[in-house]
């Protein structure tokens, strides 16, 4: 292996090779001419006999060196030379194996990139791992969402979280425009950019008073609304949108990666949790996502808001008694039952790369087997 | 100089160069041919252009190593040492050469 870098070296950067080579053939030179002097030839005489006997300087610098790289370089090259030659010889051949191969490790490669995006890679918001979703489970409805009231209460009581909220969507009409358009409306509890960990990329967040009932009515547009509507344009802030009775004031626009709850999200209002309506305990609407603190397990934070819910079930026995919260990591609720399934995808692509390589060994043999007789 | 010129095969020349090596720490080309001339009574005659090509291809089969020093005449020179592989190469290449002239010899006798 070091016999062979050092071919390579050779081939790559000559120079360095030949300078050594040149030094070292100089040195010989020298000492030959010293001999001829010490024998009483004169100075010039000497260097004339030395050099005549040494032959062409350049030649035996070349000759040396090409040796050298010849050697290796030359063979490695007759050795790919012949064996595209064999593969010329039998295209068939050739044109199955590159095939069956490119199938295998195509197919392969295609879901390990799936893989890779979908479960190695972690969701595109700061320490996403932190991220986590919550159910209420309830044993009369099977739905997992929460009320208002009690996401306030849940952000309220536990230690935790670094903060807790919640969202649903719904279609709405926009009629500032010439015609009216149908966007994808998410309305969320306060605090919900500070879970997610991200601000708008123009603009701002809600303010306190937005948050709470009676306030003024803001709301955040998405990217792709921004550009479709707006032209991208700064000044998209302020203006007015119309939702049914409804007038809101665009207050910033969202980074083009938040593509959660939905990827097709127009916009984000709050849904105040004070508004005499949300108030009930038994309307559910939220789903609930909230941000642990740094070093909070999972199963610390499963604790923790089980005492919350007990101590609210105390406190209101009907419906909260019956109530508790489930927490599981925001990756994994994305990601759900697809996990199994493309690693039993990519466990079945790899089994074929494997049949397409022993199919070839096959080949291989059969044709060598072939080739004695 | 006045000694005929004699062709050193190839083979024979790396097996020289190995034994001439084999007697001393490192030496460098120039003296590697000064020291085959004088200890084969001025018989034999190293090619310069043999010598170069002989040693760099034995560098690269790892019987010899190479580095850069000072003679005692503070020149820099590129001093060639035998390495253990080197040193087995000379037993077999000295095995073979006896086995050879063995041979050749008898041939010449009896043919």
């Amino acid at each position: 292996m070091r016999k062979w870098l050092g071919r390579l070296r050779n081939a790559i950067r000559p120079g360095r090779l030949d300078r050594d080579l040149e030094r070292e053939l100089r040195f010989h030179v020298m000492e030959r001419i010293e001999e001829l002097q010490d024998a009483g030839m004169n100075a010039e005489a000497a260097a004339r006999l030395a050099r005549k006997q040494f032959g062409n300087y350049a030649a035996q610098v070349e000759r040396t060196r090409d040796m050298d790289i010849a050697d290796g370089l030359d063979a490695t090259l007759r050795n790919v030379r012949l064996s595209l030659r064999g593969l010329a010889r039998s295209p068939a051949f050739s044109i199955t194996v590159v095939l069956t191969l490119a199938l295998g490790i195509g197919a392969n490669s295609a879901v390990f990139s799936a893989i890779n995006s979908v479960l190695l890679r972690p969701l595109p918001f700061p320490a996403s791992d932190r991220i986590a979703s919550i159910a209420q489970i309830q044993a009369k409805t099977p739905q997992p969402n929460i009320a208002p009231a009690r996401i306030e209460d849940w952000n309220r009581m536990n230690h935790t979280f670094q903060a807790i909220s919640g969202y649903y969507t719904q279609d709405d009409s926009e009629f500032s425009g010439e015609l009216p358009e149908k966007l994808t409306h998410a309305l969320v509890a306060p605090r919900f950019l500070e879970v997610w960990g991200i601000a708008p990329q123009l603009g701002r967040d809600f303010n306190p008073q937005e948050e709470h009932f009676g306030g003024p009515n803001a709301i955040l547009i998405s990217d792709g609304y921004w550009r479709r509507r707006f032209g991208a344009r700064p000044d998209a802030v302020g203006k007015t949108l119309r939702l049914g009775q409804v007038a809101y004031t665009i207050i910033g626009v969202m980074p083009a990666s938040m593509a959660f709850v939905q990827r097709n999200v127009d916009l984000w209002s709050v849904s105040a949790p004070d508004f005499p309506y949300a108030r009930s305990r038994d309307l559910t609407w939220f789903l609930g996502i909230g941000r642990l603190k740094a070093g909070v397990t999972l199963a610390q934070a499963n604790a923790d808001l089980g005492t919350v819910q007990a101590d609210l079930g105390r406190q209101f026995p009907k419906p909260d008694a019956e109530i508790r919260a489930s927490i599981e990591p925001l990756k994994q609720q994305t990601v759900g039952g697809v996990r199994e399934s493309l690693w039993v995808v990519f466990g079945s692509v790899t089994l074929l790369l494997l049949i397409a390589c022993t199919n070839i060994a096959a080949l291989l043999l059969s044709r060598a087997a072939g080739r004695q007789h | 100089m006045v000694t005929k010129k004699n062709d050193i095969l190839q083979g024979t020349l790396m097996l020289l160069i190995l034994k001439t090596l084999a007697g001393q720490k490192r030496m460098h080309g120039y003296s590697i041919t000064a020291h085959i001339h004088a200890v084969s009574d001025h018989l034999l005659r190293v090619e310069e252009g043999s010598l170069y090509p002989a040693l760099h291809r034995m560098e690269q089969a790892g019987w010899v190593r190479a580095e850069w020093g000072m003679t005692e005449k503070n020149r820099e020179a590129r001093f060639y040492s035998l390495t253990p592989l080197g040193r087995k190469q000379l037993a077999e290449e000295e095995q073979s050469w006896v086995r050879l002239t063995s041979g050749v010899g008898k041939v010449l006798r009896y043919a």
